[in-house]
């Protein structure tokens, strides 16, 4: 078993308590896999920021600064990044 | 309603601070009819009275502050405040904008806007309650910070109902990049009007209004700002409740994940310590529900509420406490390689109340870490000045602000005029576009940013075109509509970008000139014609948008369209140029600094550049659309008679200065 780590963003460190934790993987896991940990693990009100209903501005998943499609495979050391899509400052 | 239109106050206060009078004019209507207010009623005034080769720190040199038709109505966001003059830091047209409740107890007093003019003999402020309007003896306050001078106002007249606009310390001092602070946070932060305030003896203006505003079509106005209401209040953007959590300071994790956040004088565009700076942060941390008020505090009539405010409990900066934002967390923090959100705070917090403009302070300390790292200048005043010393980098705030050895006088140039003023090859270092330093967002990445620094008639600024679009993943059937390329969604392409930039940029004339806000056309997209296009791409029934045509026409009784509006739009960014060719602006100065044409070094954008030829290609096509001439940059006759800006093209023709 090795590990990623996974940082929240914005209302996801609110949901979850905390700004990044280390989750363990087993090989051939994928990201969709790891997305479905998540919402076992948060529950309906992650869920419900995370989906599709705010389309655009749903949320954005970085795996190492890259956009992945959700059928990435997920390797040891892998920094994924949750957030929604923001702008203005 | 005593002036023909409703929404406006009808009054405009003109003050000669040299002789000491005041008179309160009937508001012009032909000016409000083509340029509505606000940013675009000042730059008409500026074209008309400003003596364009004068001295900006000269006591003939006008300070606008106006509001607009909607400012201080119901409606989403209707509390911005317009500040322009002859910029001290760039010497061509400068120009802020606030968010505050002051423009709309302006109104409420019976004004939409003021003139100042000349130089008074002795430290004053101007007092406005109601119809009475007086100039006092504002000599006690003189050397006071934004703090403690507003509080004092506030005491003087009536407490809280006295809504105070100041100036700092800094300004007094002629720090080039001073600011005016609207009730003690919200700051017209760029291009130095504060420090004009203060060159002429004017520390604060106080108002206090008891009046009423009318609206032309009271039944429809509603119609159309509850329209507006929703639309913003069901927008993607909105409904993620982001920005009410975080405020602006949401931008630093997200520019990092993005790989356009400025690190160490935009070295890099990734920092390793934005977490510990970041909006979450702050949230965690600092942010405050009982002190100074409200943990999140919104402008007039605004839903959005993204102002933060917190405060330091202990350590070396214990007390600190205020309002903080992305832009200035940005320049104290990874522009100045600093990850130490206390000292950015405190950093943050002193420049408020000295007065000055976080940004181009932030960005001047930033461009001295790298130039006495690159051995261009020299450490003189013992600092240990270089990239992540916090220390250095919060001392550099007190020296700047009072003028204090050499660094300290230097800074107070702002970066550009420091680096000329240094020789050798130090503007290599400076990100300043017609004298103004660029804001947080490297344009090597953000290529719709990076045309809109170019072409900003302020100087390098986002706001002009706030063109957010490229950053959120929007259909790409909604840049196609919009903007002729789909890939105009898209962050790093060239594609559909000037069209965006133009669209943008006129609206965003509209928003400072009507009093409303940026959020709610760029960064959010409740404006129309966007929620619809949405809704059909996603085959909703009922949808709703913020639809400014007929808010403003609900409002004044103007019949104004959509293509009207964008027209108008296109009018203020001309007579913004009109003005700028009078103080010589030309092709040459919409750039982009040579620190921006080379590849980012390291990190996930690394190789990314914003290459001349490139920028050169766009503007032919930005130029075009102006109706400008490709050579020169100079307006087009055709253009201002197809404007119906006949008297602005009598002027220039008469000075040589149109094709």
């Amino acid at each position: 078993m090795t590990n990623v780590t996974v940082k929240y963003l914005m209302v996801f460190s609110q949901i979850t308590q905390k700004r990044k934790e280390v989750i363990p993987i087993s090989e051939g896991m994928t990201l969709q896999d790891l997305i479905e940990v998540l919402y076992a693990k948060y529950g309906r009100k992650f869920k419900k920021v995370f989906g599709k209903d705010l389309g655009h501005r749903s949320a954005l998943i970085t795996i190492n600064s890259e956009v992945k499609e959700i059928s990435y495979i997920l390797n040891p050391g892998d920094e994924i990044l949750i957030s929604h899509i923001v702008g203005g400052g | 309603m005593t002036f023909d239109y409703g929404g406006y106050a009808g009054k405009t206060l003109r003050v000669d601070l040299s002789k000491g009078k005041i008179l309160k004019e009937t508001q012009s209507k032909p000016r409000v009819e083509k340029y509505l207010g606000g940013r675009g009623a000042d730059a008409k005034i500026l074209f008309d009275e400003l003596e364009p080769n004068i001295n900006p720190l000269n006591s003939d040199n006008i300070l606008c502050i106006s509001t607009g038709p909607i400012t201080g109505l119901l409606g989403p966001t209707t509390g911005r405040i317009n500040v322009a003059t002859k910029s001290p830091l760039t010497e061509i047209y400068g120009n802020s904008n606030a968010g505050s409740d002051w423009g709309s107890e302006l109104k409420y007093a019976g004004y939409d806007n003021i003139i100042i003019k000349g130089k008074a003999p002795k430290p004053v402020y101007l007092c406005i309650d109601d119809e009475h309007v007086e100039l006092k003896d504002a000599a006690h306050l003189w050397r006071e910070g934004i703090f403690e001078a507003t509080l004092a106002l506030q005491e003087e007249q009536r407490g809280y109902d006295t809504k105070v606009a100041a100036i700092g310390p800094a300004a007094e001092n002629g720090v080039l990049f001073c600011s005016i602070i609207f009730n003690l946070w919200d700051s017209a932060g760029r291009t130095g009007t504060g420090t004009v305030m203060a060159s002429k003896n004017l520390k604060a203006i106080t108002v206090s209004g008891s009046g009423e505003l009318k609206v032309a079509d009271p039944d429809r106005y509603l119609e159309i700002v509850r329209d507006g209401w929703l639309g913003i209040l069901n927008d993607p953007g909105f409904l993620t409740g982001e920005h009410q959590a975080l405020g602006t300071p949401i931008c630093v994790n997200w520019g990092n994940a993005q790989g356009w956040l400025p690190t160490r004088n935009f070295r890099e565009t990734t920092f390793e310590g934005a977490d510990s700076i970041s909006g979450e942060e702050f949230r965690d941390k600092y942010s405050t529900r009982s002190s100074p008020i409200p943990g999140g505090r919104a402008c007039m009539s605004c839903p959005n509420r993204c102002k933060r405010f917190g405060r330091i409990e202990s350590g070396k900066y214990a007390g600190t406490r205020g309002a903080i934002e992305f832009e200035g967390i940005a320049a104290f923090g990874s522009k100045c390689g600093v990850s130490d959100l206390e000292a950015v705070f405190h950093a943050y917090t002193l420049a408020n109340d000295y007065g000055m403009d976080c940004v181009s302070c932030g960005n001047a300390i930033a461009t001295f870490m790298e130039l006495v790292e690159e051995g261009i200048l020299e450490d003189v005043d013992k600092l240990g000045l270089k990239f992540g010393n916090a220390d250095a980098m919060v001392e550099m705030v007190h020296r700047i602000a009072n003028k204090q050895d050499k660094l300290g006088s230097l800074g107070a140039l702002g970066a550009y005029k420091a680096a000329l003023k240094i020789g050798k090859n130090a503007v290599d270092y400076t990100t300043s576009i017609k004298g103004m330093d660029t804001i947080a967002c490297d344009p090597r990445v953000a290529k719709g940013f990076g045309l809109t620094y170019a072409i900003s008639s302020r100087g390098s600024d986002h706001l002009r075109t706030h063109v957010v679009f490229e950053m959120i993943r929007m259909p790409p059937e909604i840049g196609k509509e919009l903007f002729g390329s789909e890939k105009a969604c898209d962050l790093m392409s060239y594609d559909g970008k000037v069209r965006m930039v133009l669209w943008h940029e006129n609206l965003a004339a509209i928003t400072d000139s009507i009093g409303s806000c940026r959020f709610m056309h760029g960064s959010y997209y409740a404006q129309y014609p966007v929620p619809e296009l949405l809704g059909k791409l996603h085959n909703k029934k009922e949808v709703n948008s913020i639809k400014y045509h007929d808010w403003i026409s609900a409002a004044t009784g103007m019949k104004i369209d959509y293509k009207k509006l964008l027209d108008i739009g296109h009018r203020i960014v001309n007579i913004e140029r009109a003005l700028n060719t009078r103080f010589g602006i030309r092709r040459k100065d919409d750039m982009l600094p040579k620190k921006f044409s080379e590849p980012i070094k390291k990190g996930p954008r690394k190789g990314q550049s914003f290459p001349k030829e490139q920028l050169e290609k766009m503007l032919d096509e930005y130029y075009t659309n102006r109706g400008w001439d490709l050579k020169t940059g100079l307006i087009k006759k055709s253009e201002l008679i197809k404007l119906d800006m006949k008297e602005v093209l009598d002027d220039l023709d008469k000075e040589n200065l149109v094709k």
